[in-house]
């Protein structure tokens, strides 16, 4: 008989009463909001922003999730915010990633400790509209090099931050930022005039009414078509310094730890994804007859489904084991996100192509929905580190030694 | 009555520093960007008064403090500090050290509470407000009585406003301060401006109507500011001169006190009219007729009679 | 070299230090109603502090657990205390490592600024260099 000296509450299916009712209260939204439009939003033109759907999605809380109680934030962590991603995603990625990138922008504001700059600019998401935000790292140029922090040292043609008295002043164009179009401001990393980009990284909070600040076109997505990723121009756009986030030069650290925090949340999309393709081949295969017998019976249908199923419920876990680790460590760890986002971005592109099959005619004809959800799935293989950038985030943590994990060595 | 003896700090050459110039001007966007279009089904059971279909996309509600969620009080707070600070009133040095964002939210209240009173524009905004302090006594009390506690007019400006109004059937729970009458400051010129502390007058005549019991208002205010309204309304108001206010440099508002003489708030005290019924509705009347004189009707039909009490 | 000499040192220091927040109302009003019990693990040299509603415990009293640990070296907590050295900073270069429900901790980082304010006269006057 086994014993056990200490039980261990490894529990994965209730979580607390605050989280459950934020998952439930999201999930409401996803299928009854959210789901009935998908398609629709995705058939609009690339530049249609549906405010109504991000309006109720808003007063759920959804833009106020991860910020502190006394900006009116949902008291879930990062736990919390993952279910809801999951649900949302499961329903349209694109509307998932509207509040992902404004939570995402919020991160550099959260993590500066700064509280004038956080009375500044948090109480924005209390009102009853929506407000948004957006995350503005690549620029023209430069773009994964700022995702893998070894190769940050080579990007180039990167904004340019210079102090000129009280005030910084911004010089670059920033594409394919999710919500530029539509944002209040903008969390932008720039590299200070004539600094190596790894030591000269700097954040930035920009209002995006500022004078010098023109939101450029919209992309003509493949898929996520409910976000808008769009080009942010800056022409000596000049901010108060109080605008900085922590020090000049502190942008790499704050952008290794924000895209650390956000993985999981990403994972949780991917998973989502997944999900409804998953949900959709069920359906189907539970009542399609072919050859005398439901679908689901025979073999092979019954091998993709039961690995479909497998994949989709060790993504979830995944993402979960990484959002509970964020929830509990600065810095946020880098191994588990890591591994979460490259497995699910996968899992989605692998389960949406294995649903699509399962449809046949019908995976492949835009009213059944099903290949809206294929074009979604290479999404997330796209942003917040591509399965190439993890994979160096990977092995560099399976060869860390423990000298290197992390001793408060101050001569660093 | 108890009061706190407090010494008295002279005026100080206050240099603010370019970076709290730009916070107030940050907050005060900020609070004016936001919108509660929620706010009124927010508030719990029905509200003390509300003044709405005016023609002029104005909505004033005036709640106790316990039936409005945390989130609009802090909406409703923050707005009052954003005003305040771009007035001047309130230590502009003391809420950017602070990072403020809100006024502090209040303890829950031992005594009667406060009713507030918020304009809204069509769209949410809140561009009015005006609040209604009842006594701080867990239990009514004389108003002459050694032990009340003072409402905070009184403990600012170290005087007694309530004992001459003493009377048997009068208690502290009869007796509200006027606190924070104030108009959003960004809003351009025009009639919606003018309209606001109409509003705000008006809601303050009907919670007295709803409430029934309120019989003497207290209050510290400029000429220009609730003074003149409150007497155009047709209350008597008795002003108490030379006072030497004082607030600890912890308060936001002891700056307010430190402005020169002529420009200071001075205390004040009335009996709320017995026709206040009458008055409600007189000035619900013209205010709602709108029109080019309505201001000018408004102070010659209730202004009248003010003057001849004067 | 070390800017902490010796154990003591520390501990007379950030005792100090975190003795003035346990006694500012605002600080510990929070700390009771969070329901958090924090360890402030020093190193080079040793230092154990441990906060709870409760009051401070220091060195060999400091318990196994809590439900917030924050592990810097002493130097790494002076750069901080002087303000030399900004949050993100420390968080995202591994020099200040937190354990613990995060969201918490972020939300005490305001309103330690009672202990900013007074660490530089207590480090100066316990024989600490600049």
């Amino acid at each position: 008989m086994l014993t056990i000296e200490r039980p261990v509450e490894l529990n994965f299916d209730t979580f607390p009463p605050e989280v459950q009712r934020f998952r439930d209260r999201v999930r409401e939204y996803a299928r009854k909001v959210v789901a009935p439009r998908a398609l629709e939003l995705d058939q609009e033109a690339h530049d249609h922003f549906a405010w109504d759907v991000v309006h109720q999605g808003h007063r759920l809380g959804l833009t106020r999730a991860v910020l502190p109680k006394e900006f009116g934030g949902m008291g879930v962590g990062l736990v919390g915010v993952t279910l809801a991603m999951e649900e949302l995603a499961a329903a349209c990625p694109g509307v998932a990633l509207v509040f992902g990138a404004t939570m995402l922008a919020q991160g550099p504001i959260l993590l500066s400790g700064d509280p004038q700059l956080q009375a500044r600019f948090l109480p924005l998401f209390g009102g009853d509209d929506a407000i948004l935000a957006c995350n503005a790292i690549c620029d023209q140029e430069a773009g994964l090099d700022l995702v893998v922090p070894q190769n940050v040292r080579h990007a180039y043609g990167m904004t340019t931050i210079r102090r000129d008295g009280d005030e910084y002043v911004l010089n670059g164009h920033k594409r394919v930022i999710t919500n530029a179009t539509v944002a209040n401001f903008a969390s932008v990393f720039g590299t200070m005039e004539g600094v190596r980009p790894d030591e000269g990284l700097t954040c930035l909070i920009v209002p995006l009414d500022s004078p010098g600040v023109t939101r450029g076109p919209v992309a003509d997505k493949m898929g996520y078509r409910a976000c808008l990723g769009g080009e942010l121009l800056f022409e000596d756009v000049r901010v108060p310094v109080e605008n900085l986030v922590g020090a000049e030069g502190d942008g790499l650290g704050i952008l290794v730890a924000q895209g650390n925090m956000a993985r999981p949340s990403v994972a949780a999309i991917s998973t989502g994804v997944a999900r409804h393709a998953l949900e959709t081949a069920i359906e189907f295969c539970g009542q399609r007859v072919q050859g005398g017998a439901l679908l689901r019976e025979h073999q092979m249908t019954a091998r993709k489904l039961a690995e479909m199923t497998a994949k989709v419920d060790a993504a979830r876990l995944l993402y979960l084991r990484a959002a509970d680790k964020v929830d509990n460590s600065l810095p946020p760890p880098e191994y588990e996100p890591a591994v979460a986002k490259l497995f699910a971005d996968q899992v989605a592109i692998e389960v949406a192509g294995d649903a699509v099959g399962l449809l046949g005619s019908r995976g492949f004809i835009r009213e059944y929905g099903l290949e809206k959800v294929l074009r979604d799935s290479y999404g997330a293989r796209i942003y917040e580190g591509t399965p190439e950038a993890l994979a160096l985030a990977i092995t560099d943590c399976l060869y860390r030694t423990d000298d290197e994990e992390g001793d408060d060595d101050d001569d660093r | 009555m108890t009061t706190t003896t407090a010494r008295h700090e002279a005026p100080e050459e206050r240099v603010e520093s370019p970076a709290t110039a730009r916070y107030v001007h940050d907050l005060a966007r900020l609070h004016g960007s936001l919108r509660y279009g929620g706010l009124e089904d927010a508030i719990l059971g029905a509200p003390l008064a509300r003044i709405d279909g005016l023609g002029d996309g104005l909505t004033t509600l005036s709640f106790w403090e316990w039936q409005l969620p945390e989130r609009y009080m802090l909406a409703v707070l923050g707005f009052r500090l954003a005003q305040f600070l771009q007035t001047g009133l309130m230590d502009r040095e003391l809420a950017h050290r602070l990072a403020l964002f809100h006024e502090p939210l209040p303890a829950p209240a031992k005594g009667v509470g406060t009713v507030h009173t918020v304009t809204l524009t069509g769209d949410g905004r809140i561009v009015g407000y005006l609040g209604l302090v009842g006594s701080p006594d867990p239990e009514p009390l004389p108003l002459d009585s050694p032990v009340r506690l003072g409402l905070p007019v009184e403990v600012a400006h170290r005087v007694d406003l309530l004992s001459e109004y003493a009377a048997p059937d009068r208690t502290t729970h009869n007796a509200f301060e006027i606190k924070r009458f104030v108009r959003d400051h960004q809003l351009p010129r025009g009639e919606q401006r003018n309209r606001v502390p109409w509003h705000l007058m008006l809601a303050c005549l009907k919670v007295g109507v709803a409430l029934d019991d309120i019989q003497v208002i207290v209050g510290d205010a400029g000429e220009r500011g609730a003074l003149r309204h409150l007497r155009l309304v047709g209350f008597d108001l008795k002003v108490v001169e030379g006072t030497t206010p004082w607030l600890p440099r912890s308060e936001l508002m002891w700056i307010s006190y430190e402005l020169p003489v002529e420009k200071r708030a001075k205390p004040f005290a009335a009996l709320v009219p017995a026709n206040l019924p009458e008055l409600a509705a007189m000035l619900e009347t013209m205010v709602a007729g709108g029109g080019a004189g309505w201001r000018q009707a408004v102070v010659s039909s209730l202004g009248g009679p003010a003057r001849m009490r004067g | 070299m070390a800017l902490y000499e010796d154990t003591a040192q520390a501990e007379h220091v950030f005792g100090t230090l975190f003795q003035i927040l346990m006694q500012d109302e605002t600080f510990t009003t929070r700390l009771r109603a969070s329901g958090l019990t924090a360890r402030l693990i020093h190193t080079k040299p040793d230092c154990r502090i441990f906060l709870s509603p409760d009051g401070l415990l220091m060195g060999d009293q400091v318990p196994d657990e809590s439900s917030i640990t924050v592990s810097m070296s002493c130097d790494t907590a002076h750069s901080l205390w002087m303000g030399k050295l900004m949050m993100p900073a420390a968080v995202a270069t591994g020099r200040v490592r937190i354990r613990g429900k995060i969201a918490k901790v972020l939300e005490f980082v305001p309103i330690l600024r009672p202990a900013f304010d007074r660490y530089p006269e207590i480090a100066a006057s316990c024989g600490v260099a600049s």
